[in-house]
Order: C-alpha cells, then sequence, then structure tokens
C-alpha cells in the first residue's frame, strides 16, 4: 500500500479553515501552501521589495493564526488573509516612507521583449508582469490593491495617505498604460 | 505621431463614457445594465479590454508564484514553528490513576485531533470541525462529539456516516475515558470521486 | 536555587523510554520559560532537560509533556510514564514528603488508516 496522500491535499479552503480554527496545525500549513506564494509574490510587487516580502507573509500568516476566531465565515479564510497581507505591507511601505523617502522606488524593469517574437501564453504573462513593473511606483500599487488586494478606491486611499481622486487617476493612467503595453498581444 | 507623454492622460473616445466610467461599470458586475454602454462598440471593446487585464494581471502574478515551488519553504516552516510553539491545548481531559499523587489527562487539543485522524484515515472522509461538549474535564460526565466532514460520493450517505461514527466511537474508547453520549457526524459536502479512488 | 537539571534529565530519560511514548516535549510553556531567563538559557543548552521539577514550599511538582503512539492505548502509556516517574523519584528520595506527577499527552500520532485491501 502506498504511503498516505495527504487527504488535506485537496480539501476546500472552508474546510482547512474550520479545522484550523480548530486548532489543527497540518490544515493551516495547507492553507499556507496553497495561497502563501501568490501572496508573497503580491506583497513583493507591492512594496517593491522582493527580501522584506516573506517576513511579511510570514507575519500575515502568524496573525492570521492567532486571529482564527475573528473570521466570520470559514470560507472567506482567502481574502482574509490576503487583506491581513495587504495591511502589513502596507505598513512597511509607510514606516519606509517615513524614514527613507524612498516612495517611488521603482524595480528595475526586467529586459524589454519585442512583443512580436514572443507567442507563448507563458511569456504574454511575463510581459503582464514586466509591465507592472514599469509603471511608476504609486499606480502599480493602486493597481495592485485594486486588483489583487480588492480595496475599494476609499481603502487605497487610506492605505497611501492620498485623496480619492487622486486614487482615481493613478487607476486610470495604470488601466491605460498597461492596455497600450498589451495591445500588441491581442 | 507625437510620442505619448507618460503622464498625459488622453482623452478617451468612447461614445460620451470615460475610461473610469466603464472601470466601475465593470465592477459592479455591469450592472444595471447601461445601453448607452453596452450598444456602444468602442465601450465593449474597452470593457473587454480591461476585463482582460484582470485577468493577464491576477495570471502573471500566480505564474510568478508557481514558478519555483520549493522558493516558500524557508518562510512557512519557519511560520510552523512558532505556530507550534503556541498550540492552544484547550481543557485538560483526565485519566484515572489508583495513586492520587499521579494527575494523568489527554489535552483536549490531543483528542480533537485523535477525532480527525480516524476521520481522515478512513478512505473517502475529511472531517471539518469538530467540537467536544460537556465537561470533558468531569470524570464519568457526558460528552457529545460534533463533527462535520465532508464525504466523497460512492457507497450511501448514511452508511459512510455510521461508519465514521464508529471509527471515531472505537478510538475514543480505546484512548480515552470518556463517557460519550452521542456523535453527531453532519455531512457538509459531498464530493465527486478522484480519480485515485477506485 | 536548587538546580534539578540532572534529575529532570533522568526523568526525561526514563518517560522517553516508556513503552507507548513516541516523543517527549519541554513540559514548560514557551511563553513561561521566556519570562525566565534561566530557563530559556538552560533549554538552549540542555535540549534532553524537558520535564519540569517545581519546588514549593515542601511540595514537588514534576510535569511531563509527551506524544503518544496510538498503537498503544494512551492511557496506558499515560499511567506507565507516571508510574515510571514516581517510582524513579521515590528511588532517588528526589522529592520532600509531598509530590505530584503531572502526565499531559498532547498528542496521539500514528492512528493507521484503513485497509481496504
Amino acid at each position: 500500500m502506498t504511503d498516505d496522500v495527504d487527504p488535506l491535499l485537496e480539501a476546500a479552503d472552508a474546510t482547512l479553515a474550520s479545522r484550523a480554527m480548530d486548532g489543527d496545525v497540518q490544515a493551516f500549513e495547507r492553507l499556507a501552501r496553497r495561497h502563501g506564494p501568490l501572496m508573497r509574490v503580491y506583497a513583493a510587487k507591492l512594496m517593491g521589495s522582493e527580501s522584506e516580502s516573506d517576513d511579511v507573509v510570514q507575519d500575515a500568516f502568524l496573525t492570521g493564526w492567532r486571529k482564527l476566531g475573528d473570521l466570520d465565515s470559514p470560507a472567506h479564510v482567502r481574502s482574509w488573509l490576503m487583506r491581513i497581507v495587504s495591511n502589513k505591507a502596507i505598513d512597511r511601505l509607510r514606516v519606509r516612507r517615513d524614514h527613507d523617502d524612498i516612495d517611488d522606488w521603482d524595480p528595475p524593469a526586467s529586459a524589454v521583449r519585442s512583443p512580436e517574437r514572443i507567442v507563448e501564453t507563458r511569456l504574454q504573462l511575463d510581459a503582464m508582469w514586466s509591465a507592472l513593473d514599469r509603471l511608476p511606483g504609486d499606480q502599480r500599487r493602486c493597481w495592485l490593491l485594486r486588483e489583487t488586494g480588492d480595496y475599494s478606491y476609499q481603502e487605497i486611499a487610506d492605505a497611501l495617505d492620498l485623496p480619492v481622486s487622486t486614487v482615481r487617476g493613478l487607476l486610470v493612467r495604470a488601466r491605460r498604460t498597461l492596455l497600450q503595453e498589451m495591445e500588441a498581444w491581442r | 505621431m507625437a510620442m505619448t507623454d507618460e503622464h498625459a492622460v488622453p482623452e478617451d473616445d468612447l461614445d460620451g463614457h470615460t475610461m473610469e466610467e466603464l472601470a466601475d461599470y465593470l465592477d459592479r458586475g455591469r450592472t444595471p445594465y447601461e445601453p448607452s454602454i453596452e450598444r456602444s462598440a468602442a465601450c465593449r471593446l474597452a470593457l473587454d479590454g480591461m476585463r482582460r487585464l484582470s485577468q493577464l494581471s491576477a495570471s502573471s502574478l500566480q505564474q510568478q508564484a508557481d514558478r519555483d515551488p520549493g522558493r516558500d519553504e524557508g518562510w512557512i516552516s519557519g511560520l510552523l514553528d512558532i505556530i507550534k510553539s503556541e498550540i492552544r491545548s484547550g481543557r485538560d481531559v483526565p485519566i484515572s490513576h489508583p495513586d492520587g499523587a499521579l494527575r494523568l489527562a489527554l489535552t483536549e487539543a490531543a483528542v480533537r485531533g485523535l477525532i480527525r485522524r480516524a476521520g481522515d484515515t478512513m478512505p473517502g472522509a475529511l472531517v471539518g470541525r469538530c467540537a467536544l461538549e460537556g465537561d470533558v474535564a468531569v470524570p464519568g460526565a457526558p460528552v457529545r462529539v460534533v463533527v462535520s466532514c465532508s464525504l466523497t460520493f460512492g457507497e450511501p450517505l448514511a452508511a459512510m456516516a455510521d461508519r465514521l461514527r464508529q471509527r471515531i466511537a472505537a478510538a475514543l474508547a480505546e484512548h480515552t475515558e470518556l463517557t460519550i453520549e452521542a456523535i453527531d457526524v453532519h455531512v457538509d459536502d459531498v464530493l465527486p470521486p478522484t480519480e485515485g479512488d477506485a | 536555587m536548587t538546580d534539578d537539571t540532572g534529575l529532570s534529565q533522568r526523568l526525561t530519560e526514563v518517560a522517553r523510554r516508556t513503552a507507548g511514548v513516541s516523543a517527549v516535549f519541554a513540559a514548560k510553556p514557551a511563553v513561561a520559560a521566556a519570562a525566565d531567563a534561566l530557563a530559556v538559557a538552560l533549554a538552549l543548552r540542555e535540549p534532553d532537560v524537558l520535564v519540569d521539577v517545581a519546588r514549593s514550599e515542601g511540595f514537588t511538582t514534576f510535569t511531563v509533556h509527551i506524544a503518544a503512539d496510538a498503537a498503544t492505548p494512551a492511557p496506558q502509556t499515560l499511567r506507565a510514564v507516571g508510574e515510571a516517574v514516581r517510582d524513579l523519584v521515590l528511588a532517588e528520595g528526589a522529592a520532600e514528603h509531598h509530590f505530584a506527577v503531572n502526565v499531559k499527552a498532547r498528542m496521539i500520532e500514528g492512528l493507521e488508516a484503513d485497509r481496504h485491501d
């Protein structure tokens, strides 16, 4: 007989969250493995810092574990954790802005590819990834908080200390730039 | 044609609508139906582009996340170390001993873990919530076990639930001294069989 | 301050060797231990000092936390550990007149899966 396949591997988020609420570490581990990598990538992109993203996502999951009792519905565990990750990343951004004044730190753009030479979907996603990198920092943050973090305009404004009207404008610009960048892929 | 200025927002030519309006409309799930948007080919094209952009954005992040499967091992194992060191043990579930100087107990967490394991090791079952109702700390006090589970569709559900109940009862009888009054099994979910199960 | 390190080490060993025990955990919770810098330092240096020995006004409490192997009924394992610890304490005259032995199983591991074939 083959050794145990982890019965939690295919369990629904809601099941895993319920069990984690009962103190099941393995169930929480499964949630971390399922959703953590994306959240880590998101945090890195949001902060413009790969090196801090591990800390942020670990800290966020730890907070999640300790506050599982506050989770209103186990089925919403993913967006609830995502929210915690967003908050933690924004806290770091604030600290950095207050101390280092490198508000608009932009990661180096990846090598620019010529769209005509690239045909595969995977590379289309690479193109999107580098297009996001090329966005100015404030546009990128607005875009990620809106699209991935599921923040409202007001919440983005509060998080980034910007007027709502500015957030709207930044999102319009981000959307327009990305549409132009990705036009070649249609 | 002039080079585009990075910061200029060119005029939209969207039959009287702005990109921002369209974005809001998309966010609302395209409801309530707005004829002046839906009947405009330019608007529909822009909406389509925006939706595609969202998908690409999400997929590109996911692709990065999936790129290196070992990449997250470090922070996850660190996380688990911290969590394990602060496990909530719950109440003590006593085990008797004739020598009064010996105080023996299982933690409630251990008993719940046992119940989950009894369920999970039954093919086709996966335990969800698990609660011990009653005063587990008082020897002989009646205790009710309440578990939720998902079952893989196969044999009749009632029979599977019965078997799960029996497995839990057997594990509790072997490893605890609890007086189990009832074991309530709530089937939350019935899953289609996976390829692995014959 | 009495140094019970050697005693704790021997008690840890006796618990670990008891049939049905799959692991012995540090009995002092991490949070409580953190408040006690010395305990942390000792724990770091002595990974085999896991049984807690607490002496207070003539009463000694020995606390042992274990993981039980599901192949043996947990009550049987707990009793065996309790008795082994008690017997060693008595044999060494390690406690004053009154003492208690607390043994707690924090997990039961290794429950077998159904075998259908």
